[in-house]
């Protein structure tokens, strides 16, 4: 892109510079006229950003250094801000950038255009919001002085008091009953407001309002024990005339001593106030890449969605591993591709319902149920028919036949909740558990769905302390050189026994961790322990390999290799003493990060085992082209070994021919009877692992595990 | 000469800018123009010989269209929470932006700025309901940004000091 050539024809107006050194820039291209108003022409071609020139520009150069750095997102914009240049006022944006090949710039484009559409924009919608600020004010007026009349003399509202023929001709309305319900006092607007005959009773008219509301007994016991108010907006329906916007407060009065003696009703019409914010909504609300409504709008939208008090379902798609693409394409391709997918979204819905984005990856749909292609069951199907739309391979300018992986989490109004926070808390929870589903990633909430959170949320807290308090413990599992019949290396297995006395299987907590992200520092917490273990065996000359096994978390996350070279180093540990174990399924996610990884660990000399071979989906190029030691063959396939002439055993046979192709050592796991271990014999397998030589057990007696097996003859 | 970064925060429609116009141009306009993003203006301030330049951050309104910015107080020595006396819900919403500066910038100075007072005590709140809140701040100024009462003030406080 030539952007002299789009700066003449006047489609962009800006300054792409690239940082020198320090405060020095470098102007590529022509430079716009404006350039030299706000940064100090240096020499042919650069300028110096400086806070004399413009302040804003030089505060922002800290938070682009970060970004060229590396330290950030490769991406940051600085905001919109206002430069006096001469007589005029000049509106600028800027951002810094860092291209995948690590290019640093630094763009300041005049933004002029976007300022006024957005001033003007914004002008109206914050005049509507002084409005309604103002009709809160004056909920909040008759709210305190009737609280302190009330609160100071409980009689004075029975008597024609000028403060009762004031509130009596307000054009807000006011409702007072007892704190036990009867009715004190109300004036007209309140009757006009929610009465469409003079013989309707008011404070039932408040009871059906507090039940619309879902502000049961158990919400109002709560507002009079916190001696504080409720306020919001219902769309009323139970009046005469059209329904109406109303804006309420209630309010308990509780006196110094806690006793509760009336209840404070304030109302005002606010109508014409939602029907501005509705006009203005599109305009102030639409997500600028999509054109979507952005959050705040569908917030609203399932707001008023809730108020027709008809089933729907909210849905909610997540696209995984967006980050990676950003990455890997760039942000201009990531952008076309996220506007791909809310083009197939809103297609796929149409006239069924409202799509938005609410997050830079997640999009928000609102299904109308009264519709037979997303009633009752027909919504997971129409689910599992997004999904499939948005797993379709995407073309566009920049990339070409890239696929999604998509993940949808669904929740129905009003059997799963009622109000919108709750609806948007429990379709979070559902789509949580689809991104951790790897079957097919469309995820329903249920009341099962909750508690097995809940329960999960205290084993991940349980967790958390065990790891920082030291409650889980290393074991290993010995692994004998067939050949020789001696120990040479030994899997770690983390144990972890809760403060109530609780062993805790790992196949529990490991999903856990790797889940909410523990697996981070608890797989920090086993590389240290097995260095630890490892400068030990050391000083008791127990010569053997110790293997540790690797998520894909920690694959992905770049520290973790550092992590093993800082302990490595800390605990003076050879590196070929340790192994390192990965699944095929971390193989299959991570190919590019575990390549990576794996060269690393080599190059340390760290041994490299794939564990459970067999069992997951990885092509046998994987074995060629990665930096391999050694298979695991899964016990699955050991199980039946040794007794017939079964698919088992050609399988291990097959495994074992194939390994010795690539050169590479086989252990197989779970040998529990003398037969696995003799075919293993017969047939050349390397090592063997299972309960036939050991179960897992603690460091200490393995140690003396280890010299007795040793001494044998 | 000393240089300090000084911010204007508060919900819509308070006065920032009006405030800064006042100070910095002695102008006042009574028509509400919102402002978007930032604009910083300078003002040197002299005071028994010693010459303080402030660099004052006038910032868009903190409401649902504008978030907090936190990277906007980085390096400012005091902060000005303005609030509009006219209209109760300004003194809610600033004293949540009170909360977010004070996390973003735990050491600058808090000033709070009571503005419009020109205008007729209106009814919905009165001064004693500040009580609760002064402790937080540095300082408590009445203004106007119409009339210029105070407005030098208030500035020459986070320039000085009280001495």
């Amino acid at each position: 892109m030539d952007v002299s050539l789009l700066r003449k024809l006047g489609v962009i107006d800006c300054a792409v510079l690239q940082p020198d050194s320090g405060n020095r820039f470098r102007v590529q291209g022509d430079a716009p006229v404006w350039l030299t108003e706000i940064a100090e022409p240096y020499a042919t071609n650069s300028v110096l950003i400086t806070d004399e020139a413009s302040p804003y520009l030089a505060d922002f150069l800290i938070d682009a250094e970060a970004v060229w750095a590396g330290k950030n997102d490769n991406y940051l914009t600085a905001g919109m801000w206002e430069e006096q240049i001469k007589d005029e006022a000049l509106h600028f944006d800027a951002t810094a950038t860092k291209t995948a090949e690590g290019s640093a710039y630094l763009i300041v484009q005049n933004v002029e255009k976007a300022f006024k559409k957005q001033q003007s924009v914004l002008q109206s919608a914050r005049e509507v919001l002084l409005e309604h600020d103002e009709i809160v004010g004056e909920h909040e007026y008759i709210k305190q002085r009737l609280t302190h009349v009330l609160a100071s003399n409980k009689q004075q509202l029975l008597d024609p008091a000028p403060i009762h023929q004031t509130i009596y001709h307000l054009e807000t309305g006011v409702v007072v009953t007892r704190a036990d319900g009867p009715l004190l006092f109300e004036n007209e607007s309140a009757k006009m407001l929610l009465c469409s005959a003079q013989k309707e009773d008011t404070t039932a008219q408040i009871h059906g309002m507090l039940t619309e509301l879902n502000l049961n007994q158990q919400i109002t016991d709560d507002l009079v024990k916190r001696k504080t108010s409720w306020q919001g907006e219902l769309f009323w329906h139970n009046n005469a005339s059209a329904p109406v916007w109303l804006q309420l407060t209630v309010h308990p009065v509780v006196d110094e001593a806690n006793n509760h003696s009336h209840w404070i009703y304030v109302l005002s019409e606010i109508s014409a106030f939602k029907q501005n914010e509705a006009a203005l909504l599109p305009q102030t609300s639409t997500d600028s890449l999509t054109q979507l409504p952005n959050r705040h709008y569908f917030t609203v939208q399932l707001r008023r969605t809730i108020a027709q008090k008809t089933p729907f379902y909210l849905i909610y798609v997540d696209v995984k591993g967006f980050k990676h693409i950003n990455n890997l394409h760039g942000y201009k391709a990531g952008d076309e591709i996220l506007g791909a997918v809310a083009a197939r979204l809103t297609k796929a819905v149409g006239e069924l319902g409202f799509v938005a984005r609410i997050a830079s990856n997640e999009f928000a749909l609102i299904l109308n149920i009264k519709n037979k292609a997303v009633a009752n069951d027909n919504a997971l199907i129409f689910a599992e028919a997004l999904q499939s739309t948005l797993r379709q391979p995407y073309d566009t300018s920049l990339v070409q036949g890239l696929t999604l992986d998509v993940c949808i989490g669904l929740v129905r109004y009003p059997e799963h909740a009622m109000s919108a926070d709750e609806l948007m808390r429990n379709c979070d929870l559902a789509l949580y558990y689809a991104k951790y589903r790897l079957d097919n990633a469309i995820c329903a909430f249920s009341d099962e769905l909750k508690r097995h959170s809940e329960e999960r949320y205290k084993l991940e807290e349980s967790l958390r302390r065990a790891i920082e308090n030291g409650e889980l413990e290393v074991y290993l599992q010995p692994i004998i050189d067939l050949k020789a019949n001696r120990v040479v290396k030994c899997e770690a297995l983390a144990r972890w026994q809760h403060a109530d006395g609780e062993f805790i299987s790992p196949e529990v907590f490991i999903p856990v961790a790797e889940q909410t992200g523990l697996i981070i520092p608890f797989g920090n917490w086993l590389i240290d322990e097995v260095c630890k273990i490892l400068q030990r065996f050391k000083q008791q000359a127990v010569d053997v390999r110790v293997a540790i096994n690797v998520s894909a978390r920690q694959v992905s996350d770049q520290d973790t290799i550092d992590y093993i070279i800082s302990s490595i180093e800390s605990y003076q540990v050879n590196p070929k003493q340790l192994s390192v174990e990965l699944t095929e399924s971390v193989l299959v996610h991570s190919y590019e990060s575990v390549s990576a990884l794996l060269v690393k660990l080599r190059q340390l000399g760290v041994i490299v085992s794939i564990d459970d071979f067999g069992t997951g989906f990885s092509s046998l190029s994987y074995l060629k082209h990665l930096s391999i030691d050694e298979l695991k063959v899964d016990k699955s396939f050991i199980q039946d070994v040794g007794i017939n002439n079964n698919e088992d055993s050609a399988i291990v046979l097959a495994i074992l021919g194939l390994a010795k192709s690539l050169n590479l050592q086989v252990i197989a796991e779970g040998v529990e009877t003398a037969d696995q271990h003799q075919f293993l014999i017969d047939n050349n397998c390397d090592c063997a692992q299972g309960f036939l030589y050991s179960k897992p057990m603690t460091v200490a007696a393995f140690s003396s595990w280890y010299k007795d097996y040793a001494s044998q003859p | 000469m000393i240089q300090k970064k000084i911010c204007m925060l508060g919900p819509t429609g308070v006065g920032k800018t009006s405030l800064v116009k006042q100070y910095v141009e002695g102008i006042f306009s009574e028509k509400y123009l919102t402002s978007i993003g930032v604009k910083i203006d300078k003002k040197q301030v002299e005071r028994n010989g010693s010459t303080v330049q402030l660099m004052l951050w006038d910032m868009e309104g903190i409401d649902r269209y504008c978030g907090f910015n936190p990277r906007y107080l980085r390096g400012a020595s005091s902060f000005f929470i303005i609030v509009d006396q006219t209209r109760y819900q300004s003194l809610v919403e600033g004293i949540e932006v009170y909360q977010l500066a004070r996390e973003a910038n735990p050491k600058a100075h808090a000033v709070l700025v009571v503005n419009k007072v020109d205008l007729p005590a209106t009814s919905h709140w009165s001064r004693s309901e500040l009580e609760p809140y002064e402790n937080h701040f540095a300082n408590v100024f009445y203004t106007s940004a119409k009339t210029g009462e105070s407005v030098e003030d208030m500035f020459e406080f986070v320039a000085f000091g009280e001495s």
